[in-house]
């Protein structure tokens, strides 16, 4: 495994189109959309999952969610893209020898997995959930199961890029 | 020739294991909860100038309100996360003109965030005032200047530590 992954690695990195994230001044500014991506990404989905878990609960759920799914969406692409340039740039670094890669992935996944589940079980009752309602037991779980994981995708982010 | 109080700082016991330890409690912890910090900081401040700039009206504004406290929790945790990473590397921080841009979009979003808590939350009128939207096109750029200003800094540093 270890040599397959060195060498998709280092063929990554010879791909000349990737060598424009190391001129002067790109690398700095792809990580710095990553964190845009990250803010968009995270300030939608904690507005949702904490109104679901109780704050703020005079804000009915449905309006609250077609903001978070639009701009969940737009920070996640915004972060797919740069991330997979960021990775291409380094890919020996992320992809041989650095776990945290590997379970970051696994988190971004599961965090998929667990936003799959919302919409194919409370997600009609959420949206009918009105001010000063609570959300259904199962939609807090999801949300404090999708906050954790999203944590844990920034933990693991942190981690790979240190190590 | 640098300032004297930059070497102590960085050689006091607290910067000495946020530097060296091994252990995954020391720098990497307080950046990972500096990355936490600012999700609900500037997270939930983007999301609340969203609404503001119009996307979602059928969101009721005052309700939104409640999320004021965890943005001041994000920035708390972030000036005491942050606090710490300067002191871990204060030639690094402190001898960077970058730094101080940072910290300027960062009390200029946090001057927006209280004009908008101010003259939109708490105005009697519960439609968002007009001058609403222009405060939070400010705060979204202001964050977004934070954010480059803090990535940069990783590139425009002269000494990682105290030279010499």
């Amino acid at each position: 495994m270890q040599p397959l992954l060195q060498s998709f690695a280092s063929w990554l990195e010879n791909q000349g189109f990737f060598a424009f994230a190391h001129l002067r001044g790109v690398w700095p500014t792809l990580e710095a959309f990553h964190f845009v991506g990250l803010t968009l990404l995270l300030g939608s989905v904690l507005l949702l999952d904490l109104r679901m878990l109780g704050v703020a609960k005079q804000l009915p759920c449905g309006p609250v969610h077609r903001l978070t799914l639009r701009w969940a969406f737009v920070g996640f692409g915004l972060m797919v893209v740069t991330g997979f340039l960021l990775m291409a740039g380094k890919a020996t670094a992320f992809l041989v020898d650095n776990p945290a890669f590997y379970l970051k992935l696994l988190a971004i996944l599961l965090a998929g997995v667990t936003a799959l589940v919302f919409y194919f079980t409370v997600h009609r009752e959420v949206e009918a959930v009105g001010p000063g309602q609570d959300a259904p037991p199962l939609a807090k779980a999801i949300a404090g199961t999708s906050l954790f994981l999203w944590l844990s995708v920034i933990t693991f982010g942190r981690y790979m890029a240190l190590s | 020739m640098l300032p004297e109080f930059l070497r102590t700082i960085e050689q006091s016991g607290l910067a000495t294991w946020m530097r060296e330890s091994s252990s995954l409690l020391a720098y990497p912890a307080v950046i990972t909860l500096h990355t936490f910090g600012m999700a609900l900081l500037a997270g939930l401040s983007a999301a609340i100038s969203l609404r503001l700039l119009g996307v979602a009206p059928s969101i009721a504004l005052a309700p939104l309100e409640r999320f004021f406290p965890l943005i001041w929790l994000g920035f708390w945790v972030n000036a005491v996360t942050g606090v710490m990473l300067v002191i871990s590397y204060p030639t690094k921080a402190l001898t960077d003109p970058v730094f101080y841009v940072k910290l300027g979009f960062i009390a200029a979003a946090m001057v927006y965030m209280q004009l908008i808590r101010n003259r939109v939350f708490r105005h009697a009128n519960p439609a968002p005032a007009a001058n609403g939207k222009h405060l939070a096109a400010v705060l979204l750029l202001m964050w977004f200047g934070a954010i480059f200003a803090g990535k940069f800094i990783e590139y425009t540093y002269r000494n990682l530590i105290y030279p010499g």
